[in-house]
């Protein structure tokens, strides 16, 4: 193996090493709804172990909440990624921000059912990276 | 081959030390938490009255439950919400979007610029909000149970009602009547007009147009329980039979409420009790987290002294249980005074309870700092034990437990 490979080599499993600890440490929440027929029913479900928006009828919609809160000396960059079924059903209203030291940042979960949706259960899992901002 | 093999192996070892050493550093950087919040909020789908005409009242149905996943949740019970009236976004806009270049949504525009005074067709705010039909519409409770609260029209804007749902006490659906009540016009009104039941007339340049309101419903506590488990002593892990309850409030205002009740027979009828908030011991020691917040009220209320009423101290025990203590709140470890480094923040509380109290189930309230308190140890300890047993607890991090530590909760 010539000297340039084993260079590239090792790059990228310094970078596939950066990736997974990212993934590691990001913060993982599930996400999920029932789409229940009738009209106008609202079945919720305030626990914090997961995001979940619980029972809604179509037309309906939820808003919930993750409060980020920066205890360290650094700022950080933060990404939220969401994916899944339910995705598509739910807005953020911030998805890249940087997050100073001591700031606490309140990110919005906007569900909506559309009219469309079918009867069952969605499901789907939000990330959260937090990276620390070099520059 | 021989070779390769070992340096394979090698390899492995050092990308998963390297990435279990390297997530330990991140995560020791960057300390940055995120909690969901147990506070939502409902926005229901569309109650359309159509075209009505003065002093007519029209009903529709609204009901809340409690969802199929919170029925099958073993370790909640309650939920207390409120529903309020909010004007209204025109519906050709998407409340959420932000109004040009402002960072301000049509929802939030709405809500905080209703004009006030008589009037005026021309101001900008009816471009993008309609005119309120909230003081006209009454959100009426079923009364079954007896547990909520609800607004009858004419009312001022603002006005709010309470809702309560509990599996203890079979209350699963609330079925709310919201009512709209029909005033006139200035100029308008019969002779038998009541403003007392229709609320006062409206301005005559108003006739024909759309009303509007957002009905919110929103989550403001919830009611939690956790298992208490006999204490199997301080050097295992290993956690003992259940021997009661603590149920408490997870959103609390300015203090952590909720009922400790233990099985009948299992305390020494002769002895008291203490009951403690226990931070964890992986947790983050910065200022506003969980151990800080314990050990910084523990020691605001009473710094010396633990014999009666609400007092506290704080200790930085480490992992090995080998802990040292700061009795005086100093910040000094009372043995060699090295400075402590809250490793476990500590609040003694609620000293004196009798076991015949805890059996009948023994209600408290403690003052605690705001802030999200998380993964909390519970304990119960005898007071009349040389050594403060602990004879109940719930686990913090560390211990095992068929589920996650959930005694987490908000004050506010």
């Amino acid at each position: 193996m010539s000297i340039l490979k084993k260079i590239v080599l090792g790059i990228i499993i310094v970078i596939l090493i950066l990736v997974v600890v990212e993934v590691v440490n990001a913060s993982k929440y599930k996400m999920l709804v029932n789409v229940v027929d009738g009209e106008n029913i609202m079945g919720i479900n305030p626990m914090t172990e997961n995001l979940d928006f619980g029972d809604l009828s179509r037309n309906n919609g939820m808003r919930r909440f993750i409060t980020l809160n920066n205890g360290g000396r650094f700022a950080n960059h933060v990404f939220v990624w969401k994916f899944g079924e339910i995705s598509d059903l739910v807005k953020v209203d911030k998805k890249v921000f940087v997050l100073n030291p001591g700031e606490e940042v309140q990110i919005t979960f906007d569900i909506n059912i559309p009219p469309s949706a079918e009867t069952k259960k969605y499901s789907g899992r939000v990330w959260i990276f937090r990276l620390p901002k070099l520059f | 081959m021989k070779k390769k093999i070992t340096l394979g192996l090698l390899a492995v070892v050092v990308v998963v030390g390297g990435v279990a050493a390297l997530s330990a550093f991140e995560a020791h950087i960057i300390n940055v938490t995120a909690t969901i919040e147990n506070a939502l909020s409902v926005s229901p789908d569309k109650i359309a009255f159509g075209t009505v005409f003065p002093q007519e009242k029209l009903y529709q149905n609204l009901s809340i439950s409690l969802s199929e996943s919170f029925l099958e949740e073993d370790r909640a019970d309650d939920i207390d919400y409120v529903i309020k009236f909010k004007p209204k976004v025109r519906e050709e806009l998407d409340p959420y979007d932000e109004m040009g270049d402002t960072q301000v949504t049509y929802h939030e525009y709405c809500l905080r610029n209703y004009p006030e005074g008589p009037y005026n067709p021309q101001d900008e705010y009816w471009t993008y909000c309609y005119p309120s039909l909230c003081e006209k519409l009454s959100a009426l409770a079923d009364n079954d149970p007896e547990n909520d609260e609800g607004v009858s029209t004419p009312h001022q804007a603002g006005a709010t009602a309470f809702g309560h749902l509990a599996k203890s006490e079979g209350d699963m659906v609330d079925n709310w009547t919201i009512d709209l009540v029909v005033p006139c016009f200035e100029g308008m009104c019969d002779q038998t007009y009541d403003p007392a039941v229709y609320g006062p007339p409206m301005p005559a340049e108003m006739e024909h147009l759309e009303f509007g309101c957002d009905l919110w419903i929103e989550v403001t506590g919830t009611s939690r329980y956790i298992p208490l488990y006999e204490e199997q002593g301080d050097q295992t892990t290993e956690l003992g039979p259940i021997r009661g309850q603590l149920t408490y409030d997870a959103q609390g205002a300015g203090a952590l409420s909720g009922t400790v009740e233990v099985d009948e027979g299992y305390l020494n009828s002769d002895h008291d009790y203490v009951l403690v908030l226990n931070g964890p011991r992986a947790g983050s020691t910065a200022d506003g987290f969980t151990n800080e917040l314990l050990a910084s009220k523990a020691c605001s209320v009473n710094p010396v002294g633990h014999q009666s009423g609400w007092d506290g101290w704080w200790s930085n025990r480490q992992t090995d249980n080998i802990g040292t203590t700061d009795t005086d709140c100093n910040g000094l470890d009372d043995g060699d005074n090295s400075p402590l480094d809250r490793e476990e923040g500590y609040y003694n509380f609620a000293f004196d309870v009798t076991a015949a109290q805890l059996e009948a189930g023994y209600d408290f309230s403690v003052a605690l700092t705001p802030g999200v308190y998380s993964e909390v140890q519970f304990l119960v300890k005898d007071l009349d034990d040389p050594n403060w047993a602990t004879v109940l607890e719930y686990p913090g991090v560390g211990e095992t437990d068929s589920t996650p530590s959930t005694f987490s909760f908000t004050i506010e």
